[in-house]
């Protein structure tokens, strides 16, 4: 089987620190992938890393089945043009509608579709994250589930083969971070594209993933089914996959 | 872009009269509030230096290493720079008018009075003042301040005289000094670019007792140095609004301070001669 | 000192990148635009009030002088006119704007990296430099020389009622071009020119290397305003000694 993304033996020093010591991944396609582990640990950087936004200093990344060279700035753009990211802090663009936020991924195509097409989309995205009539209003007058969702809707307009997710539920209430996960579930489902997702809510990834990848101190200790991490022999895979044995 | 409003947008009313009124009557309503603002911070210096047991003697020259050290590159710099400037600005005069006696003088008049002080008030602006309220505004946003407060200390003695005095001395030694090298950087002007002997340019300067401008570009500098660190801190201590604030308070900060430059300049040189 | 050699380099490499994207604004040219009125809308008060003192500051010390050094006082008009147009006018008015419109530059920029924004453009393909800076670059190219005739235009004005009015100088004399040359206006523009290139490009490049949340941008903007500030001295000093020499 094809992998749709591999990260082979990362290395990656950050202002002397080295963040990413041979980290390898392999991520199947169609399928929703968790990175769990403790914060500063690499999975935002390994979600970086996918999205082409970093490159490491050693090892190889492949995506779609090629090598990712970060001086060639076409097969980049290429790339990126099949990869959707929601980021940690949202990064939604203050000085622009939620509408123009949405239909931004479109818009800045080479080859953007016509302007009604784009309305189109956008209202499709947005009904899709239960925001039907948002399209006109600022970014900051909404609440910060909506924002989310909003982040949600960007990252997914395009119908990116590979949809990334940094901590969709950071500081959102219960509910609604049910509703998120539901929704990352319900994208998948009906764009059947490969999605990662980076959180702590293991009991909410459980509903969801079917593949984990723990990231610990920028390696990858262990990728796998939920069940096989819950009974691994290495008690660092077993606390991060279960929270309630933490002290087992 | 497409019918969003940016944050800070008025209101449109429909009139057209309005339109056009409302934006002036809000910027001066604006601007009487910035005032108000610092004459009331002034005033809190002053009642706290004038309670000794609350002053920080330590603190203060701290301040003054802290001061010192970031902006005597910068003004040593800028004034080498301006001072070959003026001269060189005074060049084609002298070309046409073969009087290079005035070289000197021309130069130490413009430097001492007007041009020194204004420039190195703006660049010790920019350099300490938009530093401090940056400073000032991320201890207001990381709440170091309401921590002072809830510690009993009082933030105006604590963290703004201390700031206020060691600015003050620092910018007045600073014009002293900018003024010598923005003399020392025309020299060179006057002898590298003019062709000028720099021994008529130094005689220019010492014949014409300059004294009373060079008093007078030290008060300026008091002056400055007391607006400036009133205006940085009173921007910094009302910082709001995450990423975007402490960025927009340090422009506030240096706007409003080069306006204070620029007003201060003006009647202390008209009520001196 | 290797890190030194890049911090250097790094304001001719946007200047660069900028230059190769300025084709685009064909295509934005309505953000462009907005800049321009922007930046306008920014510095049109300041700009008058500064440049208004600068005026009577500059009449009453060169009336003043010349009564004490030579009783006449019928070149002061057009001296501080010819110096205007040439000196201050350039080189006040871009210090100004290196305050204003630097500072506001950095913080802009600055609090887009900060909050990933800048990462989820290059992830939707879009160029940063295309996108942000060329607008904001035309638009303070081009409000440079703008500004920088309004601001000799208020100070002459200022000027002109302290000339007639405190020292009593004939309106007629006082308003003389005779000190104002071809060349002089020449110099003047590309001053302006030079002056509205440098402060977009170093406060851009300040913006960029925010780092660290809201403090971030603050030391940013900080080192936007001085860095530009000390650019204009320089640049005006080198063009100064250029036009002396080459006799313009």
């Amino acid at each position: 089987m094809g992998w749709i993304a591999e990260i082979a033996s990362a290395t990656l020093t950050l202002s002397g620190t080295r963040v990413l010591d041979g980290a390898e991944l392999r991520l199947a396609p169609g399928r929703i992938h968790a990175l769990v582990g403790p914060g500063g640990g690499g999975k935002t950087l390994l979600l970086k890393v996918l999205a082409t936004l970093l490159a490491p200093d050693a090892g190889e990344v492949r995506l779609f089945g090629t090598t990712v060279d970060p001086r060639d700035g076409d097969a980049l753009r290429d790339l990126r043009a099949r990869i959707g990211m929601q980021f940690q802090n949202l990064a939604l663009f203050d000085f622009l509608s939620v509408a123009d936020n949405v239909g931004f991924p479109l818009v800045q195509d080479r080859n953007p579709p016509p302007a009604d097409q784009v309305a189109a989309r956008v209202e499709a995205a947005l009904a899709s994250v239960r925001l039907p009539d948002a399209g006109s209003l600022a970014v900051q007058a909404l609440s910060g589930g909506m924002q989310r969702r909003v982040a949600v809707a960007r990252a997914a307009v395009a119908r990116p083969d590979l949809l990334l997710f940094d901590d969709p539920s950071g500081g959102l209430d219960p509910v609604t971070t049910s509703r998120i996960f539901a929704l990352i579930g319900d994208v998948q489902a009906r764009q059947g594209c490969t999605v990662v997702v980076a959180s702590h809510d293991i009991d909410r990834l459980a509903r969801i993933c079917t593949d984990f990848h723990v990231v610990h101190g920028g390696r990858v200790i262990f990728s796998g089914s939920l069940a096989d991490g819950r009974a691994s022999d290495d008690p660092r895979v077993r606390m991060y996959l279960d929270v309630r044995d933490a002290d087992a | 872009m497409s019918g969003t409003r940016m944050p800070e947008e008025p209101v449109d009313d429909g009139s057209a009269v309005g339109a056009s009124v409302a934006p002036v009557g809000r910027a001066i309503l604006a601007a009487c509030r910035v005032v108000g603002g610092m004459s009331v911070l002034q005033w809190r210096i002053v009642r706290s230096m004038l309670s000794p047991r609350a002053f920080d003697y330590d603190e203060t020259v701290r301040q003054l290493f802290k001061v010192g050290w970031l902006s005597v590159g910068v003004v040593v710099a800028t004034a080498l720079f301006v001072g070959a400037l003026m001269v060189i600005s005074s060049g084609n005069f002298v070309k046409a008018t073969g009087a290079t006696s005035i070289v000197g003088w021309a130069a130490g008049t413009a430097v001492f009075s007007e041009v020194g002080p204004v420039l190195i008030g703006l660049m010790f602006s920019g350099r300490v003042g938009a530093n401090n309220t940056a400073e000032l505004g991320t201890m207001v946003i990381t709440d170091q301040v309401d921590a002072l407060r809830v510690l009993g200390i009082d933030p105006i003695a604590y963290l703004v005289v201390p700031r206020f005095l060691a600015m003050i001395v620092m910018l007045v030694l600073l014009t002293c000094i900018g003024d010598i090298f923005a003399l020392i950087g025309g020299a060179i002007a006057c002898q590298a670019v003019l062709g000028i002997d720099m021994r008529i340019y130094w005689h220019g300067v010492l014949e014409s007792h300059l004294l009373d401008e060079f008093a007078m570009g030290l008060v300026k500098g008091f002056f400055f140095g007391g607006g400036i660190s009133i205006v940085s801190c009173h921007w910094g201590l009302r910082v709001s609004g995450g990423a975007q604030g402490v960025g927009r308070a340090v422009n506030n900060s240096v706007v409003t301070a080069a306006i204070a430059i620029f007003v201060v300049n003006f009647f202390v040189t008209v009520l001196w001669t | 000192m290797n890190a030194r050699a890049t911090q250097l380099r790094a304001p001719f490499v946007l200047l660069g990148a900028t230059v190769r994207a300025l084709p685009s604004v064909r295509r934005s040219y309505r953000r462009v635009v907005e800049s321009m009125f922007v930046v306008g809308n920014q510095s049109v008060v300041f700009i008058a009030v500064t440049l208004a003192f600068l005026g009577l500051i500059l009449v009453y010390q060169g009336a003043y002088q010349a009564q004490k050094v030579l009783p006449d006082l019928s070149q002061v008009g057009m001296i501080f006119i010819g110096t205007m147009v040439r000196t201050f006018g350039p080189t006040i008015v871009a210090l100004m704007l290196a305050t204003r419109v630097g500072a506001g530059i950095a913080a802009e920029l600055g609090s887009m990296v900060v909050t990933d924004q800048v990462e989820a453009m290059k992830v939707t393909n879009t160029d940063p430099v295309e996108y942000l800076v060329v607008p904001r670059f035309v638009a303070s190219l081009l409000m440079t020389v703008v500004l920088w005739v309004f601001g000799v235009l208020v100070a002459v004005f200022a000027g002109t009622l302290m000339g007639t009015m405190r020292f009593g100088i004939q309106l007629g004399t006082f308003l003389s071009l005779a000190g104002t040359q071809p060349a002089d206006v020449g110099v003047g523009l590309l001053k302006c020119v030079a002056f509205g290139i440098a402060i977009p490009i170093l406060s851009a490049e300040s913006g960029f290397r925010a780092s660290g949340g809201s403090e971030g941008v603050g030391w940013a903007t900080t080192r936007a305003v001085v860095n530009s500030s000390f650019a204009v001295i320089v640049l005006d000093f080198l063009i100064s000694t250029l036009a002396y020499v080459a006799g313009w």
